[in-house]
């Protein structure tokens, strides 16, 4: 199937237009995927880390979400060991008016602010929770130890 | 087997020992004599027989004698020209022979001179080979007396009435008659003047009693007149003089079987029971022996009388026959109807260029337009060859009883034929170069009005000097035409070709055969002539008696689904003896309907179409080149399958549980068979909401029309339920009207709304000021096509937002629609558009677009906008629901063309002009599935879009078939609407189960499977039906 002009539009942009710490460049062979370059946001745990996704924009895009998986292990409340995200505009909240850019620009917000209320990495939240020192240093860590 | 035996133990009879005897032995002993009595009779006998036996039944037989002769004057059961011409046969050869077989009004009086002249001529019989053989018989006395017969005494039988043989004594005294048995064959088989029964006394006493047995040896020869070509078959002829057409029809069509035919009935088994009595069998081989087609015969003939009283039950229905002819049964005719001849140039003044098969198919038609009798030397399937006692050969039809001395043969004795080419391969063409390519003068052809104009713009087209083909079309309402015709017929040209319509045929038949039947055509071509297929339609009748030599039917499908259809074109084109209905119903027909003789009934159908049919499919081969005759550009078919939007959802399945639940109740009552004509309107209703919810607030005019064309679904039987129960149904129908329903009323209120909300004018300024055409749409990134707005006054693509609600319907229905931009709540109902012509915001006219017009304007926007635009054409069965695509289209900036039944032959051929002609690639042009889905060649469109599914996919393959024809030269796209989770769907899978259903036999069988279709539909436990 040919490439929806959308996706071909949001793909120059990305490019001539680039948010600031992230970086999104589709595979050669499909175009349709893309490998993410995610930085950590200032002033949080993940700060100096860069972390790896992988992007993937389904037959009926923008209809439904792009599917979007962390591969950098990351220690937060809302991504799985999977590297599975837990986030509202990949799932119901996603409109066909929001793209690739916001989409990553929500992921970058969610590392800011951790939501262990609704939780997708139990473990992780509980401790967040009882502990927020203790997950934020630990998350530090896995920082380190997978993201540098 | 001691011969007297039976003589010894029926012993003579004691008067006086009779009055001792119950009612019951009387009875049998008077029954022994008199054959089967009714209770009445016996009463009335009693009393007598009870003083004396003996007179009371000489009585009797005496006053039965006289009736039977009264009878006779009156009835004469062959017709007396018939007679007359049989006698002047027989009587080259036997002189004097008719005494014993007519004018015998004075029987009772001695003719004794005359028959001794024949006994003598009798022994001239024995010297010509007509003698069959000879068998023992036994008959019964019907007076007493002395001296009555003698051992050697030639006794004569005589029978007037196919059931009854009398025995007369050389002094022509009828003292005898034939047992029952005997008499079932000798009987016919003098009253038909087929034998003669030289009879010799072996055995008789001399004093003779009633009841009293006398044997006899019976010399059966068949008379010269067996073997005249006058059977009765015949006289059903197209050259029938005009004043007796009249009531030739009226045997043919009401009463299921006339005399004669009832006649030949007799004759014929009697003919196989005497043949099988002296041992006579085929002496051929191959084929059914004589034994097979004797109980073929034998069986065929009960259940064709019970078949034929059964129908005559249900005055004015011919449908009783389930003779639906399924697909591999069909393919079976047509093999072998591809001739192997060798191409042939059609006359230099004849402008086009034919293919190769077309020239090979011109050298078929010159053949059988030129010749009379094409011989071929096989013997004809139904005959079989026999021997006399001699040795010598003669032939037997078993089952007409007719018999030939010389070999009969498939010869078809008329010209003209059946061209049955599949559609797109060129059958006007052929036509033409046919006529252009013969002497032959004048040509009549009858077309369908749509065609009418096609036919005479190629005829013109087709002419390279003028002087050679005048053309008239015969069709208006001119007083002046016949004049005209007149004047046209006396015109120079070298040939003149008149075209007209099956309206002009039938009209002018029912007004006393003015106009064209006042002329001898040279060649008649009735185009599409699957148009007469129910013999019993006006034009049907009218066709039939049309004059010319050379008549041809032209036609894709010669059988449309049931084998009498093929009969009406035999008919028409006059092959004997199929033209004869009761002929046919006997031996195809009914053979047909029996699952154990169908396969004989189909080779025989084939040996009858082949030499007279030529059909070549799109798929066959050229046998030189070996590729496809007709290299048609690929089409594509796609089922898209669209979803109800929520309104139209709820007023469906409101609908819906309403008609199961009345379905239902009915087939609880038992009365579901009965009321199957409403039912079906129920259904109709069903599949108007697919198409549009406003269908069902249609006048009750337009109703009516669409419901007649609904019929098809119920073959045959069910057109007949229709006319038994039409008072009801018309009840039925006021009754079940749901568009009455106030339920329904609401939800069509609620789909039509129209919405209002109060903008703030700051944002209709805003948007008003700048286009939103110029702007990306926010779902495709593309500048916005027809760009809508939400509540919210976001906008996007009309197609784009409609996915997005769509999607968001898929995912979770319970989940509110939210905008697609911010996300807040929207209503799909309350959409609008920037209206600048009122300088505002208007709510989009969702109301008056069902989803399915929808989905057709938007794949219709696609395509025009794409490279591959082309000119599209739009089929529905329902007028009324083009009427309203109609209106959405030219509001959507097409170009719309319109072509449905209620338009004149004037507008319609207007129509397919324009349609032609317009250069633009927007053109959609508007089609009523049923007068335009036949014949029209449309190859100007690339894309077809069938609105709505009809009960048999054939309907709709001729349909596409008028874009994916010969002369298209590009891929061609079809697209079929179906409603997702509703009627439409389910009808798709009784197309599928069609074929199956068209093998059902029975009646019974018929019907519960249209319950069954219907439970289909509507979802019903299979329990309910059963």
């Amino acid at each position: 199937m040919a490439l929806p002009k959308r996706i071909i539009k949001e793909t120059e942009r990305l490019v001539t237009d680039p948010v600031s710490g992230i970086i999104a460049t589709p595979h050669e062979e499909n175009l349709r995927y893309f490998d993410v370059s995610l930085e950590g946001p200032p002033g949080t745990p993940y700060e100096g880390g860069v972390f790896k996704l992988e992007l993937f924009l389904p037959e009926d895009y923008p209809m439904t979400a792009p599917r979007l998986r962390f591969l950098t292990r990351i220690y937060h409340p809302n991504i799985d060991r999977l590297g599975r995200i837990c986030l509202d505009v990949l799932k119901d909240h996603w409109s066909p008016a929001m793209q690739i850019r916001t989409i990553l620009l929500s992921v970058q917000a969610l590392l800011s602010s951790p939501n262990p209320d609704d939780p997708l990495a139990n473990d992780v939240a509980a401790i967040w929770k009882e502990n927020e020192p203790l997950a934020v240093q630990t998350a530090k860590e896995w920082t380190e130890k997978y993201a540098m | 087997m001691d011969p007297f035996a039976r003589f010894r133990q029926a012993g003579p009879d004691q008067p006086s020992f009779f009055d001792s005897l119950k009612d019951n032995e009387l009875k049998s002993r008077l029954e022994q004599v008199l054959g089967p009595l009714s209770p009445s009779l016996f009463v009335k006998l009693k009393p007598k027989a009870e003083a004396d036996f003996e007179e009371a039944v000489t009585e009797y037989l005496a006053e039965e004698d006289l009736k039977q002769e009264k009878k006779e004057e009156e009835v004469l059961f062959v017709d007396d020209v018939n007679n007359t011409h049989e006698q002047d046969i027989s009587s080259q050869l036997i002189p004097n022979n008719s005494g014993s077989t007519t004018k015998s009004n004075d029987s009772d009086l001695p003719v004794s001179s005359s028959i001794k002249v024949e006994s003598a001529k009798v022994e001239e019989i024995n010297d010509i080979p007509y003698h069959l053989g000879s068998f023992q018989a036994d008959i019964w006395c019907t007076r007493s007396g002395s001296n009555l017969t003698k051992f050697g005494e030639e006794l004569t039988f005589e029978s007037h009435d196919y059931t009854l043989a009398r025995v007369s004594n050389s002094d022509g005294v009828y003292f005898a008659r034939a047992r029952e048995e005997d008499a079932k064959y000798i009987a016919p088989l003098i009253a038909s003047n087929v034998c003669q029964f030289k009879s010799t006394v072996i055995y008789a006493d001399s004093k003779l009693r009633l009841g009293s047995t006398v044997f006899i040896q019976v010399d059966c020869y068949l008379l010269p007149s067996a073997f005249a070509d006058n059977i009765n078959f015949q006289k059903d002829s197209n050259d029938v003089p005009k004043q007796t057409k009249k009531s030739k029809l009226k045997t043919f069509d009401e009463s299921k079987e006339t005399k004669e035919e009832v006649s030949v009935r007799l004759r014929q088994s009697a003919l196989v029971t005497l043949f099988e009595k002296l041992g006579i069998y085929k002496s051929n081989k191959g084929g059914s022996g004589l034994n097979r087609s004797r109980k073929d015969t034998i069986s065929s003939i009960p259940t064709n009388k019970l078949k034929i009283e059964k129908s005559d039950l249900i005055s004015g229905s011919e449908d009783s026959a389930n003779d639906e002819v399924t697909s591999e049964q069909l393919d079976f005719f047509y093999k072998n109807t591809y001739k192997e001849v060798e191409e042939l140039e059609p006359s230099p003044c004849f402008a086009f260029n034919l293919f190769s098969y077309q020239k090979r198919g011109l050298a078929w038609l010159m053949e059988r337009d030129n010749t009379v009798n094409t011989q071929n030397d096989d013997l004809h399937p139904l005959w079989s060859e026999m021997r006399f006692n001699n040795g010598d050969l003669f032939y037997a039809n078993l089952n007409s009883g007719e018999l030939s001395l010389s070999k009969p043969t498939m010869g078809s004795r008329k010209r003209g034929g059946i061209l049955a080419d599949e559609m797109g391969l060129g059958k006007t063409i052929s036509v033409l170069a046919l006529i252009y390519s013969t002497s032959a003068n004048t040509t009549l052809i009858v077309a369908p009005m749509s065609l009418l104009s096609q036919w005479e713009s190629e005829t013109l087209r087709a002419r390279k000097n003028p002087k050679d083909c005048g053309c008239f079309v015969y069709y208006g309402n001119n007083s002046n035409l016949s004049a005209q015709l007149n004047e046209f017929l006396d015109s120079g040209f070298d040939r003149k070709v008149i075209i007209t319509t099956y309206g002009i045929v039938a009209s002018e038949h029912k007004r006393n055969n003015v106009g064209l039947f006042n002329h001898n055509f040279d060649r008649i071509v009735l185009d599409e002539a699957h148009m007469i297929k129910n013999r019993t339609t006006q034009t049907a009748k009218a066709c039939f008696d049309l004059r010319g030599q050379r008549r041809w039917a032209v036609t894709g499908t010669p059988i449309v689904n049931r084998l009498e259809d093929l009969y009406s074109l035999i008919k028409f084109i006059g092959i004997e003896p199929w033209d004869n209905f009761a002929f046919w119903r006997a031996f195809i027909g009914d053979k047909f309907e029996n699952e154990e003789t169908r396969e004989s009934a189909m080779r025989t159908v084939q040996a009858v179409v082949v030499p007279i049919c030529l059909r070549r499919s799109k798929s066959m081969k050229d046998p030189i080149t070996g590729k496809n005759l007709v290299e048609l550009p690929p089409k594509t078919i796609e089922i898209k399958r669209i979803r109800f939007s929520e309104n139209e959802q709820n007023l469906y399945t409101y609908l819906f549980t309403r008609v199961r639940n009345s379905v239902q109740s009915k087939v609880l009552e038992g009365t579901a068979s009965s009321k199957y004509t409403a039912i079906l309107a129920l259904l109709l209703r069903l599949r108007q909401v697919c198409c549009h919810p406003l269908l069902l607030k249609q006048s009750t005019s337009d109703k009516s029309e669409d419901f007649a064309t609904s019929q098809p679904v119920v073959p045959p039987d069910a057109k007949r339920i229709k006319i038994e129960k039409d008072v009801e149904t018309l009840e039925d129908l006021s009754a079940t009207d749901l568009s009455l329903d106030s339920g329904i009323d609401i939800l069509l209120e609620k789909f039509s709304e129209v919405s209002s909300i109060e903008f703030e004018p700051e944002a209709i300024e805003r948007l008003l000021n700048h286009a939103l055409e110029d702007e990306e749409c926010p779902i495709c990134s593309e500048n916005m096509t027809d760009p809508i707005l939400t509540e919210c006054l976001h906008a996007a693509c009309r197609d784009c937002l409609f996915t997005h609600i769509e999607y968001s319907k898929k995912k979770d229905s319970t989940t509110d629609l939210k905008c697609h931009f911010c996300r807040a709540p929207i209503d799909s109902s309350r959409l609008f558009v920037v209206d600048r012509n009122k300088n505002g915001i208007s709510p989009l006219n969702t109301s008056v677009q069902s989803t399915k017009i929808r989905t057709l304007i938007s794949m219709l926007r696609k395509t025009t906008a794409t490279n591959k635009a082309g000119k599209a054409v739009v089929f529905s069965q329902f007028t009324s629901f083009l009427d309203l695509i109609q209106r959405e289209l030219i509001d959507s900036g097409f170009k719309v063309f319109r072509f449905d039944g209620s338009m004149s032959m004037n507008e319609r051929n207007t129509a397919v002009q324009n349609f032609k002609s317009e250069k633009s690639q927007n053109a959609v042009f508007l089609l009523s599935l049923k007068a335009g889905g036949v014949g029209l060649n449309l190859v100007a469109a690339k894309y077809a879009y069938l609105m709505d599914p009809w009960w048999s996919y054939a309907v709709e393959s001729q349909a596409i078939d008028r874009i994916h024809r010969m002369g298209q030269t590009e891929q061609v796209q079809v697209i079929r609407f179906i409603v997702e989770n509703s009627i439409e769907e389910k009808m798709l899978k009784i197309q599928e189960r069609k074929s199956a259903l068209s093998s059902l036999v029975t009646e019974e069988e018929k019907q519960a499977d249209n319950l069954e279709n219907i439970r289909l539909l509507l979802d019903l436990p299979e329990k309910n039906l059963t």
